[in-house]
Order: structure tokens, then sequence, then C-alpha cells
């Protein structure tokens, strides 16, 4: 069992999202960065859908009560397991009694701004719906549908002490940065076409800021502005985790995980799913270039993800094996 | 080693071995205590051989060996750790650097406390499974 000693706030217990509810107007969820999610479970035999905590602001001490495998994933935040340093990506055991501290997110080259825990077999939270991602704004799933506080404990679902052979075992993930940008992919979305030339060869050839008002459900950019000529308004309208909004004020507008299941603001673009662990990393203040594609550049971006993920999966899963046999 | 308990233990186990410490140091092959009630008698094997001088101060240095096959990649290529070199000291349980098999990187961590001492691999150089890939000097 894990104690939580103390937790920066927004730290929340997410998988990989609540699936088929968006007609009746229940999102998805789900982790932010989906690939660090994954990571954190691989590096412990866990299926990929087992809940993690996603942990949005530091710091955080977590106190083992027993031996417990763990592993921790994402942004670098000064992660100390006792008296040791651990590095960004991480999996192993914490004795009895120990405590994991985590201090100032992103720091140095690595950066970031997102970390997940993840324990044996997932945090044992009740699924509902088909998942155990949180709606915060429903308040229900994940953790008693909160965000976590001080005094919470959690459990994995696998309580079998974890063997001596247990390895340590880190992983090398895909660089978020381009130099000191962050990339994403993106198509032209519905309305692309309703917006200004300028605005159109400004939003693919400027970078966009991240704003302080950026949260899990969006994420405002400060850049040129997107203007555009037609001023007749959109009926409300289905949107999704990617889409790129317009308001009036013609600063665009990510739609991330916990964002509503409709908008009717103008839509410039559609941020692609693999890039969205990208835009999940990005602190305030960071600088995020859109990158445009088609629908076979998206759909071969998303074979080659898919063929990365295999590689890497497939490598950690040999390394464990490799080591348990060593122990 | 013989000891008649008449009352409350005459040493602790940290003073036991102290005294058993000093008896090797000095070349003292027996030693007899005896106070109210209590006797204590160390006896050491008369074929014991006895350093003339004290212990030297530092410990030799330790190998720190390779837990795996792979390259060799050292911390801080943003692993979210700052880089270490020689000369650098280290706690037990510090991730020095890691054998890399694909994507998969698997910590090589300090056996104990200690300062870095002699030349890292290359990166990227193959190490096999129990290599030796720094020293590090014990406190």
């Amino acid at each position: 069992m894990i104690e939580l000693q103390f937790i920066a706030p927004m730290a929340t217990v997410q998988d990989l999202g609540r699936d088929g509810y968006w007609a009746q107007g229940l999102g998805r969820a789900g982790a932010m960065d989906a690939l660090a999610h994954r990571v954190a479970n691989c590096l412990l035999g866990n299926d990929e859908g087992a809940a993690t905590l996603e942990i949005q602001m530091t710091p955080a001490t977590f106190k083992f009560t027993e031996r417990t495998a763990f592993a921790l994933v994402g942004a670098s935040c000064s992660a100390k397991l006792g008296e040791r340093s651990l590095p960004r990506v991480w999996a192993g055991v914490a004795e009895a009694e120990a405590t994991l501290t985590l201090g100032t997110m992103g720091t140095g080259d690595a950066n970031g701004a997102r970390t997940y825990l993840a324990l044996k077999g997932g945090i044992d939270v009740p699924e509902v719906l088909g998942s155990r991602s949180t709606q915060l704004r429903e308040a229900f799933g994940g953790f008693e549908g909160r965000m976590l506080k001080a005094g919470d404990q959690l459990r994995p679902r696998d309580r079998a002490a974890p063997p001596s052979s247990t390895p340590e075992i880190s992983v090398s993930l895909p660089p978020l940065w381009d130099g000191s940008e962050i990339t994403v992919r993106a198509l032209p979305s519905a309305e692309y076409d309703s917006f200004d030339a300028d605005a159109r060869a400004a939003f693919w050839s400027e970078g966009y800021t991240v704003s302080a008002m950026s949260n899990r459900q969006g994420f405002r950019l400060d850049g040129p502005e997107l203007s555009r000529s037609a001023t007749a308004e959109l009926r409300s309208h289905g949107i999704y985790p990617g889409i790129v909004q317009v308001p009036g004020n013609g600063q665009p507008i990510i739609q991330l995980a916990d964002c509503a299941t409709m908008g009717g603001y103008p839509k410039i673009a559609a941020v692609i799913e693999q890039d969205l662990w990208r835009i999940a990393q990005a602190k305030a203040g960071q600088l995020i270039r859109f990158q445009r594609v088609d629908l076979d550049g998206a759909a071969d971006a998303a074979a080659q993800a898919q063929a990365e993920w295999s590689a890497l999966s497939r490598d950690i899963e040999a390394a464990i094996e490799q080591q348990k046999g060593w122990a | 080693m013989s000891s008649k308990k008449g009352g409350p233990d005459m040493f602790s186990r940290t003073d036991l071995d102290r005294i058993v410490d000093t008896m090797e140091r000095c070349g003292v092959t027996s030693l007899t205590v005896e106070g109210d009630g209590i006797a204590l008698s160390l006896c050491r094997p008369a074929s014991a051989a006895a350093p003339a001088e004290e212990a030297p101060l530092s410990a030799p240095a330790t190998t720190v060996k390779s837990p795996a096959i792979g390259t060799y990649l050292p911390r801080g290529a943003q692993d979210g750790l700052a880089p270490i070199a020689t000369g650098h000291a280290v706690k037990a349980g510090d991730v020095l650097g890691y054998i890399c098999q694909g994507a998969a990187r698997i910590p090589v961590s300090a056996p104990i406390d200690g300062v870095l001492s002699g030349q890292w691999p290359e990166t990227g150089g193959v190490i096999g499974y129990g290599d030796g890939l720094i020293a590090l000097e014990g406190k």
C-alpha cells in the first residue's frame, strides 16, 4: 500500500480512457501522455490499459508501507527513492518503509510537464463504464472521482510481494524536442478554408506559445492572430481531443483529454493522436509548432507509431526476461 | 569466546566487534575482563597474523560491474539526471549509467558509497555481463 504523504493538486488516476459514450456527452478522459502511461505499465508487465497515477504538479511524497514494485515514467522531476536519485523513466522495487519524493517538474534538458506512477496490475480503483479514468467534471471514476490529496492510499491490483528477481529497468523515450521547440503534426480541419490566407500561412509557419491557461481540458496558445472573414456562427457540433479551435480573439485552443464533447468555435486543424503526448509534456511558455500533414501522412504516422511501440515493448519484455534469468 | 552472565550484558555487540578489531590490529591473542559476577574471555587463534601497522585508512577500489550484456550509455542523456564525471562522489544505489538493449536500458547502480575513478567505457561500446565499467574508491 502507498500512502500519499503530500501531493500537489491535479493528480488523477487515469487509464487509456473511457470510450463509447461521446454521443451521451461523456468525454474520453484518460492519460494526457498515453505513451508514458503505456511505457510505465509495460515496465511492470501490466496490460497497457492498467490504471496509473497521472501527476501534473509536484512536489509529492509517497510512503510505501510494504515492499512494492513501481514504475515512474515521464518528465524529469528530481525523483528520489530514499537517497537514490532516479532517472525520469524507471521501474524497480521500493522496500517497506521507503519514501519516494518528487521535486521540481521538468528540470534540465529532459524537461516535460507530467509523470506517471504505475503499480503492479494497475492502481486498484473500481472500473466504471469500462474504464478506471477519472471524469473530473462529472466527479466519477478513477480515485473517488476526484484528484488525489494527502492521506489517500493507493494499492496495486496485484498484491503479491515482488520477487527478489525483479529487475530495475529504464527505457529511452522518443525525443520530445525538435531543437528548442515541440513540433506536432496536424490535419487541416473542417473550417480551415474559411480562415484568411495570412492566418493559414501563419498557423503552419509560426510557433504558438502555451499559455498559463492550460489544463487537461485544453491548452490556450498565444501567437499570431488567426483571422477569419466569415462571421456566421457555427452550430455546436462534436469535437475531440486534438482539435484546434479558434474563438473570436484569434488565439487557438487545442482540445485535450478532458475537453467538452461539443463546441461551436471554428476549427482550423486537428493534431494527430500520435502527437498528443508531446502537447501533454509541454509546459507554459513552451513553443509549439504545427506541421501540416494530410490523411495519408496521418495514416503513416499511426503505422509508424505502432511499429515503434511494438519494437519498444518487445525490447522491454526481452530485457526483463533476461535480467530475471540472471538474478 | 565465553562469558558468564550474572547480570546485564557487559558489552554490546558493537563493543565486542571493536574489541576484536583492536585485538587483531595489535596482535593480541587473549583478553580476559572480569567484573561484578561477570567474566569475559576472548581468544584468537595463535596462528593469526598480527599486522604491525594500523589498517589502511581508505578501502581498496571496488569495480562497478555490468549487470547485463549490451551497449554502454552514460547517465545525463535526457534521463533527468545530471551527468557525472570521474572524481564525483556517489551514494550506494545511485544510477551511474546504463547498459542498453535496443530501447531498454538496464541501470548500473553504485554498489557502495564512493568516489568515481578511472575511465568510463565509450558510449555505444559493447559490454559483457560482469565486465568492469568504472572504479569506486570507497570512503
